[in-house]
């Protein structure tokens, strides 16, 4: 098994240099030129020439790329635009908002998921099936933005729950900052009202999240489920009379490794979903500074969001599939 | 899905066709002059009401029809057609030949990194590349999309491969050029093909959420994910009508593209004289998307 496991794992640095590779030559297919980009119209020909020699423009495309990869391998992958810091410092400053979103929503979709598999489980043929078959589809269909606009419209503009989309914390409120997360921050400082605060601001952009990502994992669970409801195992535990909640047990256990799968790819999904999430409910993490840098032409705050991404994105898949061995008897040796 | 609702879901992609064609001239107002009727409620003259800049609502969602549909359609016919190429490529033997084997590979590693990143960072970075505007809304898109044709069309492929009937052709002394073109393209395109109709909903869906990020289709164009974003500063002051209403047409276009896609695989599948699985995207979803091992 640990063979199996430390192969999966070689594999992740490859990923890592395919996605800089990826993203370097996608920079090179640009139109137009950089270097008058960024000096303007008002240029003379020296300046473009000093700016182009500045970023190694003038060098041969491979002494370029291994200058950029050289670069992405140490962590650096040039200043911002928009903010004037180094791009690593500013992903290191928002990263925090972003995994704590999509880690609360991960915990949130687990149970979720388990609950309505229990509801499905209890009696396989009744109502459960259909609502979950159709709000699998139905998921898949609606935009997550628009799911975000919706709960904000009828819950918070109607009904007064969870807080205005204005980021993670009241602007009023002030809690010093030690982790850069709002709810973190908040309880470290004990304050009472900013933890409250700071939960009103989590409701919506959880629920938003948790609605549309639920859907992929209990679809999958329920085919699995399913199976394994007919599997000979299963018909022969019936045959011995056992109890209804111990045949959850089994097929929640027997299902257990294909769930980590699932939820490994539900944390990509999610990382997808925070950027739109994000710009909803002006969250202020990797996904609103991505789309900021596209939206205002900040070139290498891109490069480093999508390559920050894509590794994330093959760690996760990594991670998911050694939990996966792990968890699998059949996979263990 | 019973079968009125199938032919419920094909009936309304045909309107939304014809609504591509013919929908700006429907709308009630022009969809691209405001007016000084500012963020109205839905009623009887504005029955999806007015947004910020005077903008009826309903006029601008039945005029995006054309938008979403055009960038949507392009797009899939793009990544259909490289898709298929990469797909044989990485799919089909050639006879053992070593050269097409280390492409085949490359290319399914490469099909893998880029399926890696999420879909609309992805989006977002190709954008920021080509620059912005519909054509190169329609690249983004149509890259997007061209790792699931490919990974579709390579699995039948080497099903097909596997299949006696190649062998056959072999044996006979076909070149691989006239057995790949004659016997294997056509017998493994259906799945591929019948996933179009999918691929254009979930291509609707990625348009409009580069749009509603500011990186797509910009205003006066009419386009529903624009739209939605429009009417996003609204919405926690109680004017919901502008994001909720285009909202909801682009989820019932994304669903009944779905259906029909299904549709057109049962169809095909029964023609074929295949039994049509009950419910086949639930494989694919395993499969596919959860990347179950």
């Amino acid at each position: 098994m640990i063979t199996t496991v430390l192969r999966r794992l070689a594999i992740v640095p490859l990923q890592a240099l395919g996605i800089v590779t990826i993203v370097f030559f996608l920079s090179r297919l640009m139109p137009g030129d950089p270097a008058y980009a960024l000096a303007g119209s008002q240029a003379t020909d020296e300046q473009v020439a000093a700016i182009r020699a500045e970023l190694g423009l003038d060098q041969p495309i491979w002494t370029q790329y291994g200058e950029f990869l050289a670069n992405a391998v140490r962590g650096d992958f040039g200043t911002s635009t928009q903010t004037g810091n180094t791009v690593t410092a500013d992903l290191m400053q928002r990263a925090p908002s972003t995994f704590a979103l999509i880690l609360i929503s991960l915990v949130v979709i687990t149970v979720l998921t388990v609950l309505l598999l229990g509801w499905f489980l209890a009696r396989p043929r009744g109502v459960a099936r259909r609502a979950i078959g159709g709000y699998g589809f139905l998921a898949g269909a609606v935009p997550d933005f628009w799911i975000g606009l919706a709960l904000i419209s009828l819950l918070y503009a109607k009904l007064g729950l969870g807080a205005a989309p204005s980021g993670q914390l009241d602007a009023r409120m002030f809690v010093p900052d030690v982790t850069g997360v709002a709810i973190v921050d908040a309880m470290l400082s004990g304050d009472g009202a900013a933890i409250s605060d700071a939960l009103a601001h989590l409701l919506l952009p959880v629920l938003t999240l948790t609605i549309v990502y639920t859907a992929a994992v209990v679809r999958v669970m329920q085919v699995v489920s399913t199976q394994t409801l007919q599997s000979d195992f299963m018909r022969f535990a019936d045959s011995w009379g056992i109890r209804s909640w111990r045949r959850v047990a089994y097929v929640l256990h027997h299902g257990a490794p294909t769930m980590i799968t699932a939820l490994a790819s539900t944390v990509v999904f999610l990382l997808g979903g925070a950027v739109l999430v994000e710009t909803v409910f002006s969250w202020g993490g990797l996904g609103q500074y991505g789309v900021a840098a596209v939206t205002q032409s900040d070139y290498a705050a891109v490069q480093g969001f999508v390559i920050v991404a894509g590794v994330f994105t093959a760690v996760v898949y990594a991670l998911g599939d050694v939990l996966h061995t792990v968890f699998d008897p059949k996979l263990r040796d | 899905m019973n079968r009125f609702g199938r032919r419920l879901a094909v009936g309304y992609v045909l309107l939304a066709l014809v609504f591509a064609v013919v929908g700006p001239w429907l709308a009630p107002y022009d969809p691209e002059r405001p007016t000084a009727d500012v963020l109205l409620a839905p009623s009887l003259d504005h029955p999806m009401g007015t947004d910020a800049s005077g903008l009826d609502v309903l006029s601008v969602t039945v005029a995006a029809f054309r938008t979403d549909l055009l960038i949507a359609v392009c797009a899939v016919g793009i990544s259909l057609l490289v898709g298929i190429v990469l797909g044989v490529l990485a799919g089909y033997s050639f006879g053992g030949s070593r050269v097409f084997r280390t492409v085949g590979v490359t290319v399914d590693r490469l099909l893998d990194i880029v399926q890696s990143i999420p879909v609309v960072i992805l989006g977002l970075a190709l954008v920021a590349t080509f620059g912005r505007g519909v054509p190169s809304v329609v690249a983004a898109v149509a890259f997007v999309n061209v790792p699931v044709f490919a990974r579709l069309l390579r699995a039948s492929v080497k099903s097909v491969e596997r299949s006696g009937m190649v062998q056959a052709c072999r044996s006979i002394g076909l070149s691989e050029r006239t057995t790949l073109r004659r016997h294997v393209l056509p017998n493994s395109l259906d799945s591929t093909l019948a996933n179009g109709s999918i691929a254009v909903g979930t291509a609707i869906l990625l348009t409009a959420a580069l749009s509603f990020l500011g990186a797509g289709v910009r205003p006066p164009t009419p386009e529903w994910g624009a739209l939605i974003s429009n009417g996003a500063n609204y919405v926690s002051t109680g004017q919901w009508w502008i994001s909720v209403f285009p909202g909801l047409v682009l989820s019932v276009t994304v669903v009944t593209f779905a259906v029909a896609g299904e549709v057109i695989r049962a169809a095909v599948a029964r023609s074929r004289g295949k039994a049509a699985a009950e419910d086949p995207t639930f494989e694919a979803i395993v499969q596919d998307e959860m990347r179950m091992p």
